[in-house]
């Protein structure tokens, strides 16, 4: 009976351990498999872990890019692992039994905006930078297309805040693709601030406007513009025709309105 | 009264001193912005001289080492002559058609020392050019000292300037170097394509009508076949004619723009709350790949896929049929929401007209002579993108890794499989 006992005892024990291990396979990561282009907490984790074992060497932002692809692939060639550089279930509980994660002291560093490194065998607090920027708060970070900067999307946001706050957000984006449009075309500057500091070229710069925090429609519609949206259908100028009071503005070919704003070529 | 009359007065010489303050500030801020812009101008005055000199001595020599110098000078000098021109607060028509020359110039030079313009006719262009810049020199000393002299009386020339009211000196100067663009950079026969493939202009499909598109996107978009919908026409100067679509349904608003030739689709953007929900990468990954299909694009590949903090954006492209090669310039974007992976944007401009594609041959090349020790060649397939001629030409698209103690960097080479060219070296993150 004692012996029966503890036969049902070790079986529910057993049950119990391997209900809680199928249901959470890792106690690291999310359930979700993640891939080139992923962006968050659990990129943050894979690329901590890749590199306390010396196979990341870039910085820890939390953007699955080339960098993070390569070191996974490593790591999944290293371990025996199916090599597709994608992390699934097999290759995050492998990472999360060969790899540490100091997670409070990688989400502190970002939050503080240090340069950091979270490498195995070394003391943490060796690893963060002390620099001149350090503790500097670091904006959010956006994932672009390659050809376009962190700085590019401030500025078009500043720029599109400044000129379109209270138009549609569909104007809001047209209003970006103008900047994007005027930078591809001979006639034009071929950089975006080049663009906006025009003289002349846009109000908000004129009047100061362009200096206002922008909001976050006004980032998603350059995000989107960024992208490739272009609800203006090419237009390189637009004007509020209330406000306008030059004769040449309303010679340009006119291609649509939205807003209070008339987009032309 | 007395105390009353104090605080007035008091009160008056601080206005006083606060407006001479202000006026100090003011014509502190006109010196220094006249200050910029003479020399700006005087910049660029040089700058033009150094040019003609240039244009004069990249037309003496046949010498392929002696053209280097004069060639990269041409290139340098339009390239900053343009950065000044922008600048300067100058009549908008002037600014554009200027700087339009300069670019034309610089890259027709950028050209040459690539050996990509035969020699007779860089000799045709440039002897022309030479005469041009004297001619429109001239113009422009004259031209700049009025307007340095119009500084000695900043807002007057402001007001000039903001009225919009052009002045002939600047008028006819536009028109001038119009013309010099027109004779000497001439439209090549690709850029003529690229331009109408970018205006849309050369759909041959036939006209629908508005309520055949109405109904083409509530099939399209069933999620919308309530909405209220409000459509209009492009105007009537609009380089190529469209419908423009704006609908509201619930908590979603948006807009949907079609053509009218053959009702395609060019873009459409939804906005609306998003959720706390999240949906994971490979179940975004499986909607957009049936949002795809659904809008008839059955030809494309998923390229690309970017998170952030709301949205999802992908990247579908092209495959050409015959060899698979991915066709970048026939591109899809998408948005879906993060919270269930609704699709919030299409945008199908760059689909709607396929590119021509030309034949070419496939050179073998050894990527280990190719590159140096430092980098490893990680994939290897076949796409297209356009070469400086805005041609479209089959490239060998490499994944090219390079480790080094700090870190990885990878970059995308796009390099043609006939001439061995390197058309496009992107950095990715």
């Amino acid at each position: 009976m004692r012996k029966n006992k503890w036969l049902l005892s070790m079986v529910t024990f057993s049950l119990l351990v391997f209900s809680v291990s199928s249901t959470h396979p890792t106690e690291a990561f999310s359930a979700q498999e993640i891939e080139l282009g992923a962006f968050g907490d659990d990129v943050i984790e894979l690329q901590s872990r890749l590199q306390y074992i010396g196979l990341y060497k870039n910085k820890i932002d939390g953007e699955f890019g080339y960098g993070t692809y390569w070191a996974l692939r490593n790591f999944q060639e290293k371990y025996g692992l199916p090599v597709d550089g994608i992390a699934g279930q097999a290759t995050k509980n492998k990472l999360a039994s060969v790899a540490k994660y100091n997670k409070e002291f990688v989400h502190n560093q970002i939050a503080k905006g240090n340069q950091f490194t979270h490498y195995g065998g070394t003391p943490l607090e060796q690893q963060v930078k002390k620099g001149a920027n350090q503790g500097a708060k670091q904006p959010e970070q956006t994932q672009l297309p390659s050809k376009y900067s962190e700085q590019d999307l401030q500025l078009m946001a500043n720029a599109v805040y400044g000129e379109a706050r209270g138009e549609p957000y569909e104007g809001q984006v047209a209003v970006a693709a103008v900047i994007l449009n005027r930078v591809e075309d001979p006639q034009f500057p071929n950089s975006i601030s080049g663009v906006i500091f025009q003289p002349r070229a846009f109000t908000a710069v004129a009047d100061g406007q362009i200096w206002l925090t922008p909001n976050e429609r006004a980032k998603e519609a350059v995000l989107d513009a960024l992208n490739g949206w272009d609800p203006s259908e090419n237009a390189l100028y637009y004007f509020n025709p209330v406000t306008a009071t030059s004769d040449w503005i309303w010679g340009r070919p006119q291609i649509k309105t939205i807003g209070k704003h008339i987009f032309c070529d | 009264m007395k105390i009353l009359s104090g605080v007035l007065a008091i009160a008056l010489i601080v206005m006083g001193v606060f407006l001479y303050n202000s006026k100090q500030n003011e014509e502190a801020l006109q010196y220094s912005l006249r200050s910029q812009y003479t020399n700006q101008i005087s910049d660029a005055s040089e700058k033009l001289t150094e040019l003609q000199k240039s244009v004069q001595s990249a037309t003496v020599f046949k010498d392929k080492t002696a053209q280097v110098e004069p060639l990269e000078n041409i290139w340098r000098l339009s390239s900053e002559i343009k950065s000044n021109i922008a600048s300067l607060p100058l009549q908008q028509d002037f600014s554009n058609e200027w700087m339009n020359y300069l670019g034309r110039l610089g890259e027709y030079a950028k050209l040459r020392s690539q050996d990509k313009v035969p020699e007779d006719k860089w000799l045709k262009v440039t002897n022309n050019v030479a005469t041009n810049l004297n001619d429109f020199s001239f113009e422009w000393q004259n031209a700049t000292t009025e307007m340095l002299a119009k500084q000695q009386s900043f807002s007057k020339w402001q007001k000039e300037i903001k009225a919009g009211e052009p002045s002939k000196t600047w008028t006819g100067m536009s028109e001038t170097v119009k013309g010099y663009s027109e004779s000497d950079f001439p439209l090549t026969a690709s850029e003529s394509d690229d331009q109408k493939k970018k205006d849309l202009k050369a759909i041959e499909d036939k006209p629908v009508t508005e309520q055949q598109v109405v109904k083409r996107m509530k099939n399209t978009f069933p999620a919308f076949k309530n909405a209220n919908l409000v459509t209009s026409s492009s105007k009537p100067d609009a380089p190529y004619p469209f419908y423009h679509i704006q609908f509201h349904e619930g908590i979603r608003i948006g807009y949907a723009d079609y053509t009218k030739k053959g009702g395609h689709l060019l873009s459409l953007l939804i906005e609306r709350p998003i959720g706390d929900n999240r949906i994971t990468q490979e179940q975004m990954k499986a909607k957009a790949e049936k949002a795809v299909k659904s809008y008839g694009f059955n030809d494309v590949e998923l390229v690309e896929t970017r998170e952030n903090h709301l949205y999802w954006h992908v990247v579908f492209v092209r495959l050409s049929p015959g060899n698979n090669a991915r066709i970048y310039a026939d591109a899809i974007q998408l948005k879906l929401a993060k919270d269930d992976g609704e699709i919030l944007g299409v945008n199908a401009l760059e689909y709607i007209q396929k590119e021509t594609l030309p034949d070419q041959k496939l050179v073998t090349i050894d990527w280990n002579e190719f590159f140096t020790d430092q980098v490893s060649v990680e994939s290897e397939r076949l796409g297209y993108t356009e070469n400086e001629r805005l041609q479209q030409r089959l490239c060998y698209e490499l994944m090219v890794l390079k480790e080094t103690n700090h870190g990885s960097n990878t970059l995308r080479i796009m390099i043609d499989t006939e001439t061995k060219e390197v058309l496009k070296s992107e950095m990715l993150n």
